[in-house]
C-alpha cells in the first residue's frame, strides 16, 4: 500500500436525476482504472445514493443530507425532517470535514461550481492556503446561456471561477456549445476551460448484445423507451405504450426508471400488461444492452443517455424536458429550462435524432416518429460527435494531481 | 445496517415522529432503501484484518487520517444536529474510539441522551470480556449512555450473566426482544414478483438459501446448490453484497446446470421472498434469524464457524426452544442439506420467543427521553443513530 498515493476527491450535488452521479461515477471508475494506486472520495448528497453500492476498490464515499428542489428555486429538506438552514450547515460542516480531512491533490466540482445554496464558497476558499487544485467539471449545455447568465451574475458565480477554480472541463464540445462566450465568463476563467468531449461509458468494455434476448426473450429490433431516472417520465412513457396501438406487430421494453413513483409504475404496468408484447422493467443496471440492440429508442434528451444513443448509433427520438427539474412533482407551473432541447436539436441537426416536442407529444405524433426513423439505416456511425471525453477528463484531472505532487514536494 | 434500518423504519413509523439520521458506512448503507424520513450520512470505510487488527477498506490512507476524518465528521455531525436521541451500535466508543470525542462533547452540552444497542448474542464471553476489557467499554457505558437496549430475549440467552457483565452496565440492560422483520412487507414495493416470475417458479415450492451479507457464505451456498432438491421444488440461493465475485461467478455456474437451483446475487428487501418462501437455509446471523422467526418458517440453519462462536451460540440456543434444526458446519455437504429438505415436516408450531423489540422501541424511547431532568420538550424528536 502506497500512503503517499495521489488523492482526488469529487463533489457532486445533485437533486434530482441520475445525470450527474453517472457522469461522476464514469470518471471515478476510469481514474481508478488509470491509476489503481489513487484514493478516490466521492461527497454526495444524491437521492441516488444505491448507485453507489458498485464503486472500484479504491473509492468511497461520504454521503451527506439530501436536498431536493421543490419548486423553481424552492429547497427543503428531502428525508429527515429538519429546518432548511440547520440541514445546509450539517451538510456543510460535513463537507468541510471530509474535504479538509482527506486533503485531495485535486477536487473535482460536478457542474454546480457553489454547490447547494453556496455552500461550497468558504470551503473552496480554505482550499487557496492548501496545495489542493480545484477543477469544476461542466456538462455541455446547462441551460439557454441568457438563462445561465443570469443566475451567475446573479449568485457571483463568475468571482467564485475567477478566484477558487484552477480548471474548468466541459464535457462537451465547443462547436456545440461554447461555454464561455455562451456564459460570459471572464477572459481570466475563459482562460481556464478545456473542452473535453463527451463522458460516456464508451471505455467500458462492449454491451452484452445477447443479454436482452437471453434475459428477456426480445430478438434484436424492438421498439425501447426510456425516461432516465424516470422521476418525471411518466407522460412521455404513457404516451409510448399508447403508441403502440398504432405500431401493431412491433415488441417493446419500458424501463420506468428507479426514481418512478410507485403508483405510476402501477399504472404503467396495468396499460402494459393490457397491451401484450411489452415488458416493464421498474430499472436496469445498465442501459447499454438495450440501446445496443433496440430498433428504435424513444428518450428524453438528458446527457448520459444522449451520449450513449450517439456512441451505440441507436435510431432515435427525443422528446426532451422542457421544464425545470423536479417541479411536475409539485403540479405547479413549472419553469422552462433548454438544456435538453438545445441537445436534442444539435443531435437533430446532425442526423442523429428526430425530435418530438413535449407539447405535441401523443400515441400518433409519436408513432409517426418511430416509424420514420425506422426508415432510417441502423447503426450509422457517431459522425461529428467527440466520445472520448472520459479519458480526456481522467488525464486532465491525474495531470493536475501529478503537478500538485511535484510542486508540493519541491515547497 | 438491517437492523439499524428496522429500527428507524419503527421509530419513524410511531407516534414521537422523530426527525431521523442514519450513519454509517457508505456501501453497505447504499445497498438498501430508506424508510420514509429518514436520511443517512456515510463515512469512508474499515476493514478488520486477520491480525485482529483494521485498516481503510478502499482509501489508500493511514488508518490514522481515516479515524480523524471519520472522527471530525461525527463530531460535527453530532454538533449541527443535537440529537435528542444518540443510538449507538455495539461498540459503544466507536471503533477505535472514533466516537470519543463526540461522546464528551455530547455529555458537556447535555441535550442528548445515549443509548447503547447490542444483538442477543456477541461473542463467547471469553471474548466478550476480554474485548470489553480492552476498549474500556464498562467504563464508557457508564460515563456516557442512559440505557443498553439487548435485542434478544434473556430467556434464550441472558447476555449480562453470561458474559459477566458488570453491575453498572446490568443496571441499565433492557431486553427488548427479537424485531419482528414482517413491518419490511409494508415498506418501498419490491421486485419481487417480477423476481419470481422471471425465475419461472410458478405453483413449485420455494426454499431460500439466505447467507447473510455473503463475504464467507459461498460454502453454504455451494453445498445447497449441490444438494437434491425434493420434487417439484424451487431451491433459490440470495447471494448477499458481499460475496467475493469468483465465488458468486462459481455458484452460478453451478446453478446453471440445473433447473432446479438458481442463484440472484442481492436484494435489497427480501421480505415478500421470505413471506412467500417453504423452508429456508441460513446461515446464523442475526438478520437471518430474526427473518426465519418473524416468518415462522421451517428452518435449517448453518452457523458459522469456528473461530467465531455468535452464530454458534446463537444457533444452539433457540434451536433447543424449538425454533429450527442446526446443521453443524463441519458436518455440512449437500446430502446432509438434501436430508433436511426430504425429511418430512410436521406442521410448525411457533417457537415461544419474544418478537416484540420493535413494537417496544418508542415506548423505550420515550422512557429514556422522559428520565432527563431538563425542562419538557417539543415531542417530535431528533434521533441519531450509528450502525
Amino acid at each position: 500500500m502506497c500512503l503517499d498515493a495521489t488523492r482526488i476527491a469529487i463533489f457532486t450535488h445533485d437533486t434530482f436525476g441520475l445525470g450527474h452521479v453517472r457522469r461522476c461515477l464514469h470518471i471515478t471508475r476510469a481514474l481508478a482504472d488509470q491509476a489503481p494506486h489513487a484514493s478516490i472520495l466521492m461527497i454526495t448528497g444524491s437521492p441516488a445514493f444505491s448507485m453507489f453500492t458498485d464503486l472500484p476498490a479504491n473509492a468511497d464515499v461520504v454521503k451527506i443530507p439530501v436536498i431536493a428542489k421543490t419548486g423553481a428555486k424552492r429547497l427543503r429538506p428531502s428525508h429527515v425532517k429538519l429546518p432548511l438552514p440547520e440541514l445546509s450547515a450539517l451538510r456543510q460542516r460535513l463537507i468541510r470535514e471530509a474535504v479538509l480531512g482527506f486533503a485531495p491533490d485535486v477536487f473535482l466540482v460536478d457542474n454546480f461550481p457553489l454547490g447547494s445554496q453556496g455552500e461550497l464558497v468558504p470551503i473552496l476558499q480554505e482550499l487557496r492556503r492548501l496545495p489542493t487544485r480545484t477543477v469544476l467539471g461542466l456538462r455541455d449545455i446547462l441551460d439557454a446561456p441568457e438563462a445561465v447568465r443570469a443566475d451567475w451574475d446573479r449568485q457571483g458565480v463568475h468571482d467564485v471561477l475567477d478566484r477558487y477554480y484552477d480548471r474548468i472541463l466541459v464535457y462537451g464540445m465547443a462547436d456545440v456549445l461554447d461555454a464561455a462566450s455562451a456564459y460570459g465568463m471572464t477572459p481570466a476563467t475563459a482562460a481556464k476551460v478545456r473542452y473535453c468531449g463527451y463522458v460516456t461509458d464508451d471505455d467500458s468494455p462492449p454491451p452484452d448484445a445477447d443479454l436482452v434476448e437471453r434475459d428477456h426473450g426480445l430478438a434484436p429490433g424492438y421498439l425501447l423507451a426510456t425516461g432516465g431516472g424516470g422521476g418525471d417520465a411518466f407522460p412521455l412513457l404513457q404516451a409510448f405504450l399508447q403508441a403502440l396501438a398504432l405500431l401493431p406487430g412491433m415488441p417493446a421494453v419500458v424501463v420506468a426508471g428507479p426514481l418512478m413513483r410507485a403508483s405510476q409504475r402501477a399504472e404503467l404496468e396495468a396499460m402494459a400488461a393490457a397491451r401484450g408484447n411489452v415488458t416493464l422493467l421498474a430499472s436496469v443496471p445498465s442501459l447499454r444492452p438495450f440501446l445496443a440492440t433496440a430498433g428504435v429508442v424513444v428518450s428524453m434528451g438528458g446527457y448520459n443517455t444522449a451520449a450513449e444513443i450517439v456512441s451505440l448509433g441507436t435510431r432515435a427520438v427525443m422528446v426532451p424536458r422542457t421544464w425545470k427539474y423536479g417541479e411536475h412533482l409539485k403540479g405547479q407551473a413549472a419553469g422552462e429550462e433548454a438544456e435538453q432541447r438545445l441537445r436534442a436539436e444539435s443531435l437533430a441537426r446532425m442526423g442523429l435524432a428526430d425530435v418530438v416536442m413535449p407539447e405535441e407529444l401523443g400515441a400518433e405524433r409519436l408513432a409517426t416518429a418511430i416509424r420514420a426513423q425506422l426508415e432510417r439505416p441502423a447503426r450509422s456511425g457517431p459522425a461529428g460527435v467527440d466520445l472520448g471525453g472520459l479519458r480526456v477528463v481522467s488525464d486532465h484531472l491525474l495531470g493536475l494531481a501529478n503537478r500538485n505532487g511535484v510542486a508540493s514536494h519541491a515547497a | 445496517m438491517r437492523r439499524n434500518l428496522l429500527i428507524a423504519h419503527a421509530l419513524g413509523a410511531s407516534a414521537l415522529r422523530p426527525a431521523l439520521l442514519l450513519l454509517a458506512e457508505a456501501r453497505e448503507a447504499g445497498a438498501f432503501p430508506m424508510p420514509p424520513q429518514v436520511d443517512c450520512i456515510t463515512l469512508p470505510a474499515l476493514r478488520k484484518d486477520a491480525a485482529g487488527g483494521c485498516t481503510p477498506r478502499h482509501l489508500t490512507l493511514s488508518l490514522a487520517s481515516v479515524l480523524a476524518l471519520r472522527a471530525e465528521a461525527i463530531r460535527a455531525t453530532l454538533r449541527s444536529f443535537a440529537p435528542d436521541l444518540l443510538i449507538v451500535d455495539h461498540l459503544p466508543r466507536g471503533a477505535f474510539g472514533e466516537l470519543q470525542p463526540a461522546l464528551s462533547a455530547l455529555r458537556d452540552r447535555g441535550r442528548t441522551r445515549c443509548v447503547l444497542g447490542l444483538r442477543d448474542v456477541l461473542e463467547e464471553p471469553a471474548v466478550v470480556r476480554r474485548e470489553w476489557k480492552r476498549w474500556q467499554s464498562a467504563e464508557a457505558v457508564r460515563q456516557y449512555f442512559d440505557a443498553v437496549w439487548v435485542y434478544g430475549d434473556r430467556a434464550v440467552y441472558d447476555l449480562v450473566a453470561e458474559c459477566d457483565l458488570p453491575a453498572a452496565v446490568a443496571a441499565r440492560v433492557t431486553y427488548t426482544g427479537y424485531l419482528d422483520t414482517r413491518c419490511r412487507l409494508d415498506c418501498e414495493p419490491t421486485p419481487v414478483a417480477e423476481l419470481l416470475q422471471t425465475l419461472g417458479l410458478g405453483s413449485r415450492r420455494l426454499v431460500l438459501c439466505l447467507v447473510g451479507g455473503g463475504q464467507d457464505g459461498a460454502p453454504l451456498a455451494d453445498a445447497f446448490l449441490r444438494a437434491p432438491i425434493p420434487a417439484n421444488t424451487l431451491g433459490l440461493v440470495v447471494a448477499g453484497p458481499y460475496m467475493p465475485t469468483d465465488d458468486r461467478r462459481r455458484l452460478h455456474a453451478l446453478a446453471a446446470g440445473r433447473a432446479e437451483v438458481r442463484v440472484v446475487d442481492f436484494l435489497s428487501e427480501p421480505a415478500a421472498l421470505l413471506e412467500r418462501a417453504d423452508a429456508v437455509v441460513a446461515m446464523g446471523g442475526y438478520n437471518s434469524i430474526c427473518d426465519v422467526l418473524a416468518f415462522e418458517k421451517p428452518a435449517l440453519i448453518v452457523p458459522r464457524g469456528l473461530p467465531r462462536r455468535e452464530q454458534a451460540i446463537r444457533a444452539e440456543r433457540l434451536a433447543a426452544r424449538g425454533a429450527f434444526a442446526v446443521l453443524d458446519p463441519d458436518a455440512l455437504s449437500p446430502a446432509a442439506i438434501g436430508r433436511w429438505l426430504a425429511a418430512p415436516r410436521s406442521e410448525a408450531t411457533a417457537p415461544r420467543v419474544d418478537l416484540g423489540g420493535l413494537a417496544r422501541l418508542p415506548a423505550l424511547v420515550r422512557a429514556v427521553l422522559d428520565a432527563r431532568h431538563d425542562e419538557a420538550r417539543d415531542p417530535a424528536d431528533r434521533s441519531l443513530q450509528l450502525a
